[in-house]
């Protein structure tokens, strides 16, 4: 009857996106650039390919989705990328959604990610700026 | 949104695999029970990057199996309300159309599609089209989407998604 499991989730709390506040159960997740998940799994299937291993439809799903909508293809301009974003005063959700969306004005990026409203119009600008400059030399 | 996450299993062990291949073959049976998997808690767990053994094999005396307490690191999807994320058209029908986001199904309905959108059933493939007939939304076209809600059950993550807000739609 009193499953801790189902009491927990009876009492799970909802994520917002407005103030990040997300889930308990996920404070230590690490947020992944769409990018990072393409070449995590391509290198995990390069593996166990070998082996022959099978996997399930999701993994396959996903990869072809990460492959598909990922904005840098090489390791060194994911890790520029990354640079320049912890650099400035940005949590890693917002991080990750910059760079998986990339959306080219300002206006554009606080309708996308509502937790960027705290941020001036001129800031936020620089950031797209150099996220788009960093595209376009990779 | 894609995170990576550590997550702790006990892993139950049938004693026939009790010899030099056993942290192998533990490592083999938490791949296969873990990836591909879906909870409502955590999402979908895509695939597991590395695996840890915190405690010594416990054996359940009255079947004789091995529990270990394992902890693993694993890539996750799960959606989050509010987040806007690309996803492709798999279906268009008059109530409004499927997409998908990677191992999610996201519906968007008729009521969430710009009202100047409107379904097509003359053309050759279902499609929404807007009055002036600038954008098109068919099979296999990318879109950009908000999630507005999702359905967790045990297995199954379902998400309800809007193209309605400003920035979203088909992606050209």
């Amino acid at each position: 009857m009193t499953d801790p499991l189902i009491k927990r989730s009876g009492i799970q709390e909802e994520e917002d996106l407005t103030t990040l506040k997300f889930p308990r159960d996920l404070k230590d997740a690490k947020f992944l650039l769409n990018s990072e998940v393409a070449i995590l799994l391509e290198h995990r299937k390069g593996i166990s390919e070998s082996e022959g291993t099978e996997f399930p439809q999701t993994f396959h799903k996903t990869l072809a989705y990460a492959e598909k909508f990922s904005r840098y293809k090489n390791k060194t301009s994911i890790k520029q990328v990354r640079t320049a974003l912890s650099k400035q005063n940005l949590e890693e959700f917002e991080i990750a959604s910059l760079a998986n969306l990339c959306p080219e004005i300002s206006d554009e990026a606080k309708s996308l990610i509502p937790s960027l409203k705290r941020m001036e119009d001129d800031e936020l600008q620089a950031i797209l700026d150099e996220l788009s400059n960093l595209r376009k030399f990779n | 949104m894609f995170f990576h996450l550590t997550l702790e299993k006990d892993l139950h062990m049938h004693p026939k695999h009790c010899g030099p291949n056993l942290f192998t073959i533990a490592t083999q049976q938490l791949y296969s029970e873990v990836e591909g998997t879906c909870t409502g808690r955590y999402g979908f767990i895509i695939t597991i990057t590395s695996v840890d053994f915190l405690s010594k094999g416990k054996v359940l005396e009255s079947s004789g199996y091995v529990v270990f307490n394992v902890k693993y690191k694993a890539i996750i999807f799960k959606p989050f309300k509010g987040e806007v994320l690309d996803a492709i058209v798999t279906k268009v029908t008059n109530l409004g159309f499927f997409a998908e986001a990677g191992p999610l199904s996201i519906f968007v309905s008729t009521q969430l599609i710009p009202s100047d959108m409107i379904f097509d059933a003359q053309s050759a493939v279902p499609c929404f089209v807007s009055e002036d007939g600038s954008s098109k939304i068919s099979k296999d076209d990318e879109v950009r989407l908000q999630i507005k809600g999702t359905r967790v059950d045990a297995t199954e993550i379902f998400a309800i998604g809007s193209i309605r807000e400003d920035y979203l739609g088909v992606i050209g």
